[in-house]
């Protein structure tokens, strides 16, 4: 930990957006993982927490079940029975202890099956806790989805000022990009990206939080802007949209749109506009605004 | 040949249900004529077309919407619903609680959808893995038959996306419904803003969505 704390923030910041290297993951991001939690982060709770329900049965530990094998079948870990798929059903049980106004929600399957490809299942278990108690709001993954909701605002919002007449195009061809962006938020990434680029943006996601997931989303939409502007037909831009996700293989010039292209500034103005929805999303919004000011 | 006047239609037709019922594995089927036991859970919504050369003179567009089936992501389905036409409601003949939960599904979706002459849009129930059924579960076929008619079901079907059973017969009983509706309902104005069911060969759509 203490190597960490001889560089300053920024030129952390600047190195980890750069892409962590493979052989520091493991230790970085549980570095990042207990400088986020501070004293949150409760060594051995893991444990404690799967010894003290290992008797009890929920909603939440059937629809886990339901969900493992379903989680990232074709990847060689997790595509049958054994340890890698034991871990994971851990892992979702113990947080669905941990927190039970979540439980379990469909998508966090996602997230800890990639927690646990870099980190050891306690470690996982807290890359849990970091990103949804710390990174997102508490209504991301509750049984309102409130936050996951507002955030789909926030982003069009975002992207009407960043590229109004993409956002003019998308519109007069009656298409509402959320159905497809979503999914993108909801599981950081996991479900649609290619892996290399979705680590990279988990690396700096994981120190930076969640505005990293908006910058990355405005910067698809740029990178893959002309394209979508040239073409007329409704079914041709949606079907666009679509792919254009899992095509997101050019992470340096991704990560240099989102980082050196697009300006936080005009951002903290865009979601104050946004506050709008009901009075339980206001709450949402303004909490990420306040965050985006730090 | 390019039939002239050949009538084109598209449709937006959802597939909902509990987690785990096999919603994604019966779109497959229908649209692909494949199963794979390794489907990922989905997340949010996805979306699937398939092309139906009705008859002659018609081709059909159906646009599958496959929705989520966690309870909680039912907060989002007002927005999934909209300007749909059919939808199926499928439970797994496996699991009692997914067949409990189907009247919930379809009050949800009476709720938050209607016909442009106000009418619920036709629903078919499918009573999916029937391939793994132990006997007697469904009960017998006159009390689910008198199921459907209280709840509003236009039809139900025995389904295996695995066994690739009764898929086929469930869409096509579906789409005869709308095209049904279709024909009776008045079309509202194309800058009206009611739902636009049908699309003019070789016109694109203007008010529909698009998958």
């Amino acid at each position: 930990m203490s190597t960490f704390n001889c560089v300053t923030q920024t030129h952390l910041k600047q190195l980890i957006r750069k892409g962590i290297p493979r052989q520091y993951r493991p230790e970085m991001w549980k570095w990042i993982i207990k400088d986020t939690l501070k004293e949150s982060y409760q060594p051995g709770m893991y444990a404690e927490l799967m010894k003290k329900h290992v008797d009890q049965t929920s909603i939440a530990l059937n629809q886990i079940e339901l969900d493992l094998y379903r989680t990232l079948p074709t990847h060689k870990h997790y595509k049958a029975d054994g340890e890698w798929i034991n871990k994971l059903r851990r892992v979702l049980v113990a947080f669905s202890w941990y927190d039970t106004s979540i439980g379990y929600c469909q998508g966090l399957n996602r997230l800890a099956a990639i927690a646990l490809l870099f980190l050891d299942e306690e470690h996982a278990f807290w890359c849990l806790v970091t990103i949804i108690h710390h990174h997102l709001p508490r209504d991301y993954y509750d049984r309102s989805l409130l936050g996951s909701q507002a955030d789909q605002r926030v982003l069009k919002d975002i992207l009407k000022e960043r590229a109004p007449a993409l956002t003019q195009h998308l519109s007069n061809c009656d298409i509402d990009f959320s159905l497809i962006t979503f999914n993108w938020f909801h599981t950081i990434f996991v479900d649609t990206m290619p892996s290399d680029t979705m680590i990279r943006i988990w690396d700096t996601f994981l120190y930076e939080g969640s505005k990293v997931l908006f910058r990355y989303a405005v910067a698809i939409f740029l990178y893959n802007q002309d394209k979508l502007l040239a073409e007329g037909n409704s079914i041709a831009i949606f079907n666009q949209l679509r792919s254009m996700c899992k095509e997101a293989t050019d992470v340096r010039r991704l990560t240099e749109i989102s980082f050196n292209e697009i300006t936080g500034f005009r951002w903290m103005q865009s979601a104050e506009k946004e506050i709008t929805i009901t009075n339980k999303s206001r709450v949402k919004l303004k909490h990420w605004t306040s965050y985006e000011q730090q | 040949m390019a039939a002239q006047g050949k009538k084109e239609h598209l449709y937006k037709i959802l597939v909902i249900g509990d987690l785990g019922t096999g919603k994604t594995s019966i779109i497959k089927r229908y649209v692909h004529q494949f199963f794979s036991p390794h489907y990922r859970a989905t997340i949010g919504v996805d979306f699937a077309l398939k092309v139906l050369n009705w008859d002659n003179s018609t081709t059909i567009r159906l646009q599958l919407w496959d929705i989520a089936g966690q309870e909680r992501f039912g907060n989002m389905t007002r927005v999934y619903y909209k300007e749909a036409v059919g939808a199926f409601v499928v439970f797994d003949v496996t699991r009692l609680s997914t067949f409990e939960a189907v009247q919930m599904w379809k009050a949800d979706l009476d709720n938050k959808v209607l016909l442009p002459n106000g009418k619920a849009i036709p629903a078919v129930l499918l009573a999916n893995k029937c391939d793994l059924a132990s006997e007697g579960f469904l009960g017998n076929i006159n009390q689910l038959d008198d199921y459907c008619r209280e709840k509003g079901f236009h039809a139900w079907f025995e389904t295996s996306a695995k066994e690739n059973i009764g898929i086929e017969e469930a869409a096509r009983s579906l789409v005869a419904k709308i095209l049904e509706n279709d024909e009776t309902i008045d079309h509202p104005q194309p800058d009206g803003d009611g739902i636009r069911v049908g699309e003019e060969d070789g016109r694109a759509p203007k008010k529909t969505k698009c998958c």
